[in-house]
């Protein structure tokens, strides 16, 4: 199991062109990273692509993962998010039936993972309860599903302008519930 | 809208941002903002860090290893060692063979010369040597002999004349067959130098064409040859 202060260091020595690091980085992350991959696309070749062409941003981008702010991790998984939803919306453009793309049947943990993980709940699936349950759902389709405000009010069978006004207001109050 | 935000209106705009549900418009004005705004990049970098726990759950999955290797093939064209330095981004800029053809100075006299020189004076060996090729530049008196055993991959390279300009390095590569695109093999920082190279580039060696390069100190920054120096068609023996 590899800690922040690891990753971060080999971030670091990739950044320095450490080609040693990017393999250790990707030993100790692409497990993680292609989970991540599936669960979005659902697809696995897709996901191997999407992996692929991360693990390449990961070497050419390394140096900017300072800059940003966010924890190594963090960066590194919303790196492969941004890849993901990229090719869903690729995806997209290309075919209107977004259910042709899904081979994988199987889109969250299983029961047993569900009540091993709910001792040591995130923080935002409780904050996500005390939401309404279609506006949680919203928030979720759209971080894991990459769902764009059309596909989240025709899925919810509201109007566009409402489903922005669940979201933003959704938004509001988990960041007042998660900055507790 | 107005110039005045309202804060709660950028938590509520950094949090579709993160989410990706910005249309391009809002996405592209959204991002001019950040280019200036510390504290909005500091809401969305608090945004991801809060909707990354939705992540938590996904079970990690083994990629298969030839993801790995892809990767490094596209990086850094091989997988042995002594590649330190950039990819060659194999979709962009001017393709290497119009670059040859047509903008370097003199080059055309280097072509018709590399042709006209003979073979070349066998290097000393290291053990059996498949493949040669000799990288000439009257302009500098540069001349670089390399040796291939396809067997083991290992490509021996000597520089027997000539030296880098002060403060820079040569920088060798190879153009496969069939394309144009040159793949670095790495700085020719040592003479003579063993390279070992992975079967399949060993292969685009051995009918291939090698180049060598004027360099910044530790090599290319951009992934393709910035100053070709020479070129020579890998022979045989």
């Amino acid at each position: 199991m590899n800690t922040r202060a690891e990753i971060e260091g080999l971030l670091g020595r990739v950044a320095d062109r450490d080609r040693a690091a990017f393999s250790a980085l990707y030993s100790a992350t692409s497990a993680k990273l292609f989970g991540v991959a599936l669960r979005i696309l659902n697809n696995r070749a897709e996901a191997e692509e999407v992996l692929q062409d991360a693990f390449v941003k990961i070497w050419q981008n390394a140096d900017r993962y300072i800059a940003n702010g966010f924890s190594p991790m963090t960066w590194l998984i919303t790196l492969t998010r941004n890849q993901a939803i990229d090719r869903i919306r690729t995806r997209k453009l290309a075919t209107a039936d977004i259910d042709l793309a899904r081979d994988v049947s199987d889109k969250g943990p299983t029961p047993e993972q569900a009540l091993l993980a709910s001792s040591e709940r995130a923080q935002i699936d409780a904050c996500l309860d005390e939401l309404e349950q279609d506006r949680s759902a919203a928030v979720r389709g759209a971080y894991l599903d990459g769902l764009s405000y059309q596909e989240l009010a025709d899925r919810h069978d509201v109007p566009l302008n409402t489903m922005r006004t669940w979201l933003r207001r959704s938004l509001l109050k988990l960041k007042e519930c998660m900055t507790k | 809208m107005s110039d005045t935000t309202d804060p709660e209106d950028d938590i509520a705009l950094a949090g579709e941002y993160s989410l990706g549900l910005l249309d391009s418009d809002g996405r592209h004005d959204f991002e001019v903002r950040l280019g200036g705004n510390p504290a909005l990049r500091k809401l969305v970098a608090d945004w991801h860090e809060k909707l990354v726990q939705l992540t938590e759950t996904i079970q990690p999955v083994q990629p298969p290893a030839r993801i790995k290797h892809q990767i490094d093939l596209t990086l850094f064209g091989r997988r042995a060692r002594r590649h330190r330095f950039v990819t060659p981004k194999h979709s962009a800029g001017v393709s290497f063979m119009r670059f040859l053809a047509g903008g370097v100075v003199g080059f055309g006299a280097v072509m018709v010369l590399a042709l006209a020189l003979p073979l070349f004076m066998a290097p000393p060996q290291v053990g059996p040597v498949s493949h040669v090729a000799q990288i000439a530049d009257p302009g500098t008196g540069l001349v670089v002999q390399a040796s291939l055993d396809l067997a083991t991959g290992a490509l021996r390279v000597k520089r027997t004349s000539g030296e880098p300009a002060s403060g820079r390095s040569l920088e060798l590569w190879v153009i496969a067959a069939g394309t144009d695109v040159p793949v670095s093999l790495g700085v020719i920082d040592a003479s003579p130098m063993v390279i070992r190279l992975s079967p399949e580039i060993a292969q685009q060696v051995a009918t291939g064409t090698l180049a060598v390069s004027d360099e910044p100190k530790r090599g290319s920054i951009t992934g393709r040859p910035t100053n070709v120096l020479g070129t020579g068609k890998v022979m045989v023996l």
